[in-house]
């Protein structure tokens, strides 16, 4: 077991493997050694962190994921290697955007690759197939092109 | 002549209106109002006239005749109209041929009207700017000659340019007016970017928390959105083949905000694939690809051209190609589809002329349909990347792409030598053809060539059968000696065999490689799990033989227009119950794709297999109930066939028969982004 305690003091006791899926968490287990003390996580609040643990549990046996071509795969190298979504995943990710942002960047933090890319995979989910105006709507993000910007925009619609 | 003042008593204009006792008005008076007026005789009144003329300078006349007679109902109106008071720019001239009436003037400035009384001989001349009426009396008849001064034309030239030069002059203001105006719209257009552009930057920063992602958390974000979007579009394609395509994720991500558009030019890989079908939009990208080509910096790049079906637009293609061909060396996948009119090989040319290595290069396709002599490949020695192409895993190639592009081989795992439309008679020779069926790397094979080799060679071939130790695929079609070639080949590994518009040769199971005598026990690809038979036509004999070389497969295809000379037909033609059962014991599905006149063929096929577990029949949902309803089966047939059979019905609306891919779970494919590029294999539903 072990524990960890979130940026809000909330104490988790948690099994070592679900543990361990954070490289994070990993590492600092190794570079302690076997010991009773808690894992302080700074930078993630007890409210994320439950969602972080459901999928960690859930998604405990699933292989390790490879790191072959990391970095330099071909957009349709991951389009082959893209898998559809289960609907565990699906109603997982199924959050309001902020705790979603949040999920990724605690993923980030704790190293966890799996749920960083799932949770950017939801988010894609959410501006696939749509348009410019449609993504600033979805992301309540407005136009703020300086005005040279602004042209060579202009531009690229028409020649494309 | 004679003139007094008017009574203006109302009744009738045509009447005389003299004051009794009558006010007359003297020639002096008139005068001075300059009322001219001469009377000449109506006998002889030409040389007078003209001479007044002449003197006046009246140089025009016409004639104008009021009278009901002439002007029949419109005759009230135009009196009415005449003795409405008016007046002229020009003096009005009237000599009297015949009739008579008035002439009112008005006197200044008292104010009063003289009447004129007029008749035949007299000629009136009323000055510019004196306020008139005119009328007939009651004998209802004037007719008169009308003179006019013609105006001259150097004067009338004069007014003229004058006129145009001073509209000439508020024009050029307006102009003027407009530009400053449009220079002024567009400092304020450009005020108002501006200061959206700052206001926005705040409104972002404060509401839109997907901005404060990390750059590459976002760059992870776009790389699935891009991923998902090309799965979108290839599912849309897939659905119709006309379906208008959304957008490029890339350039709508990059259009979205300036964090998002700074992100997006900064991350290459974003920009490293680029496909252009020139049938899904006939205006070619130039400027797009130059963006793309800029801002992939160095990342290995993914094209897709196919210009096939392009008229008239073949110069903007080859300008697209020449962009591509210096980035050569960080080619990763290429791909180019074209007709021959698309002269591809002048640009590709020069490039090929020199050795040189594609270190990146993974996938190359290339099927130019360029016209080729009748000529023999006789080495296999690349044309293309002479200095290597070590990561080159994936090559597709028609007949002049084979001997024109043929590129280095000796890492292949895929290789497709296809070509459906094949005009060219080129070939390989029977030797090069058997080096490389002999390369040891390779796992899927697939060849749709009109005589694809040298054919009294491979008749007269006496060596050992070619070990193709690593094939797992294999497709062939096209070229009856392929089958044959069945014969020589040894696959042990050999998973899937698609055969399409073959005929088993008469002497399928009696030949053996080098012009020997077949064995009753033919060899065995072991491994075989499924076969697919698209139009292949064999008689018994042949087919029974191919069943004994496949033992192992658990389920197959069989896809016929032509039922009666089918494979199918004569696979369940066998006569003996027991000598079918033999044939693939472990046969769990057959998915069949044929017009049928019968049931009878599949239940005797079904015949003898176990009823516990029976074999799966994947069938058209509108084949099936051509089979449930149609004419030539009763239900009583179907009951039997469903009992037979665990029968699966396949949507024809979304074929996945069609759906080819392949190789099966390969990543080298070109699958995706030309995903509606029919694959030459496809099947077809036969009902449609």
């Amino acid at each position: 077991m072990v524990i960890l305690i979130t940026s809000d003091n909330v104490k988790y006791v948690v099994e070592k493997d679900v543990a361990e899926l954070s490289v994070l968490v990993k590492n600092m287990l190794e570079d302690i050694g076997p010991s009773d003390e808690p894992i302080p996580l700074h930078n993630v609040t007890s409210t994320v962190f439950n969602k972080v643990l459901e999928y960690c549990i859930y998604h405990r046996n699933d292989p390790p994921p490879s790191d072959d071509d990391e970095g330099c795969a071909s957009p349709l190298h991951k389009y082959l290697a893209s898998h559809i979504c289960s609907e565990w995943d699906q109603r997982f990710f199924d959050v309001d955007q902020a705790l979603l942002f949040d999920i990724i960047l605690a993923a980030n933090y704790l190293d966890i690759k799996t749920l960083l890319d799932d949770a950017c995979k939801a988010v894609a989910h959410l501006i696939q197939g749509k348009s410019t105006e449609e993504i600033r709507g979805i992301f309540n993000i407005v136009n703020d092109f300086t005005p040279e910007e602004e042209a060579r925009v202009k531009k690229e619609n028409v020649s494309s | 002549m004679r003139a007094y003042y008017y009574d203006n008593l109302s009744g009738d204009q045509r009447l005389p209106h003299d004051l009794s006792p009558s006010r007359s008005v003297s020639k002096e008076r008139l005068q001075a109002l300059n009322v001219k007026i001469w009377t000449f005789s109506v006998d002889q009144y030409e040389g007078p006239l003209d001479a007044v003329a002449k003197q006046e300078g009246y140089t025009d006349r016409d004639t104008m005749v009021v009278s009901r007679d002439t002007l029949g109902a419109a005759y009230d109106g135009k009196i009415k109209f005449m003795f409405d008071e008016h007046l002229h720019d020009e003096e009005e001239a009237r000599f009297i041929i015949s009739g008579s009436g008035y002439y009112d003037v008005r006197e200044t400035p008292s104010e009063e009207w003289i009447r004129i009384v007029f008749g035949p001989g007299d000629l009136i001349s009323l000055p510019v700017g004196i306020y008139h009426r005119l009328t007939p009396d009651e004998a209802n008849y004037i007719e008169a000659l009308r003179l006019f001064r013609k105006r001259r034309a150097t004067e009338m030239l004069e007014t003229s340019l004058a006129e145009m030069a001073q509209l000439q002059q508020e024009k050029q203001e307006y102009e003027a007016k407009r530009d400053q105006l449009n220079i002024e719209l567009h400092a304020t257009e450009q005020k108002i970017i501006e200061l959206q552009s700052k206001w926005g930057a705040i409104h972002n920063a404060m509401s839109a928390p997907v901005l404060e992602l990390p750059n590459e958390i976002t760059c992870m974000i776009f790389d699935h959105a891009l991923v998902l979007s090309v799965r979108m579009a290839e599912d849309l394609a897939m659905m119709d083949a006309e379906a208008k395509l959304p957008p490029e994720m890339e350039v709508v991500i990059s259009h979205v905000c300036h964090q998002w558009r700074s992100i997006a030019l900064s991350y290459p890989q974003l920009w490293s694939h680029f496909c252009y079908d020139v049938m899904r939009s006939p205006l070619v990208p130039l400027e797009r690809f130059d963006a793309y080509l800029d801002r992939s910096q160095s990342t290995g790049l993914e094209l897709w051209f196919n210009f096939k079906g392009t008229y008239g637009e073949i110069e903007g293609v080859l300008t697209l190609l020449e962009k591509a061909v210096p980035h050569f060396a960080r080619w990763r996948r290429f791909t180019l589809m074209a007709d021959a009119e698309t002269n591809v090989l002048s640009v590709l040319g020069p490039i090929f002329k020199k050795p040189v290595l594609a270190p990146m290069l993974e996938h190359f396709a290339i099927c130019p349909s360029i016209d080729i002599d009748d000529q023999e490949i006789k080495k296999l020695e690349p044309m293309t990347f002479r200095k290597g192409a070590p990561n080159l895993r994936s090559v597709m190639l028609d007949l002049s792409g084979a001997v024109t592009f043929f590129p280095p081989i000796n890492n292949l795992t895929t290789l497709r030598l296809e070509d459906p439309d094949q005009y060219g008679n080129a070939r390989f020779s029977w030797p090069v053809f058997r080096d490389l069926l002999s390369l040891k790397s390779l796992v899927n094979l697939s060849i749709m060539m009109d005589a694809a080799f040298h054919k009294s060679e491979f008749k007269s071939d006496k060596g050992p059968p070619i070990a193709m130790d690593n094939l797992k695929n294999l497709r062939i079609a096209n070229f009856d000696l392929l089958v044959m070639l069945l014969l020589f080949i040894r696959a042990p590994l050999l998973e899937s065999l698609t055969m399409k518009e073959l005929e088993f040769p008469r002497n399928f199971s009696t030949s053996a490689p080098g012009g020997g005598k077949s064995s009753n026990s033919p060899h065995s690809f072991p491994s075989i799990k499924y076969l697919c038979f698209i139009n292949i036509e064999a008689e018994t004999p042949a087919a029974r033989h191919f069943a004994k070389m496949t033992p192992n497969a658990t389920e197959i295809t069989f896809s016929n227009g032509d039922y009666s000379e089918s494979f199918f037909h004569a696979v369940a033609s066998t006569a003996g119950a027991k000598e079918r059962e033999k044939m693939w014991p472990k046969l769990r599905v057959i998915n069949f794709n044929m017009e049928a006149d019968s049931l009878d063929e599949l239940l005797r096929l079904a015949k003898g297999r176990p009823k516990k577990d029976p074999i799966t029949l994947r069938l058209f949902d509108d084949v099936n109930e051509m089979f449930r309803l149609g004419d030539f089966s009763s239900s009583a047939r179907y009951e039997q066939l469903a009992k037979a059979y665990h029968i699966e019905t396949i949507n024809s609306q979304r074929n996945w028969l069609r759906q080819v891919r392949w190789p099966p779970a390969s990543e080298l494919g070109d699958v995706g982004l030309f995903a509606d590029l029919c694959d030459p294999f496809n099947i077809d539903d036969y009902d449609e």
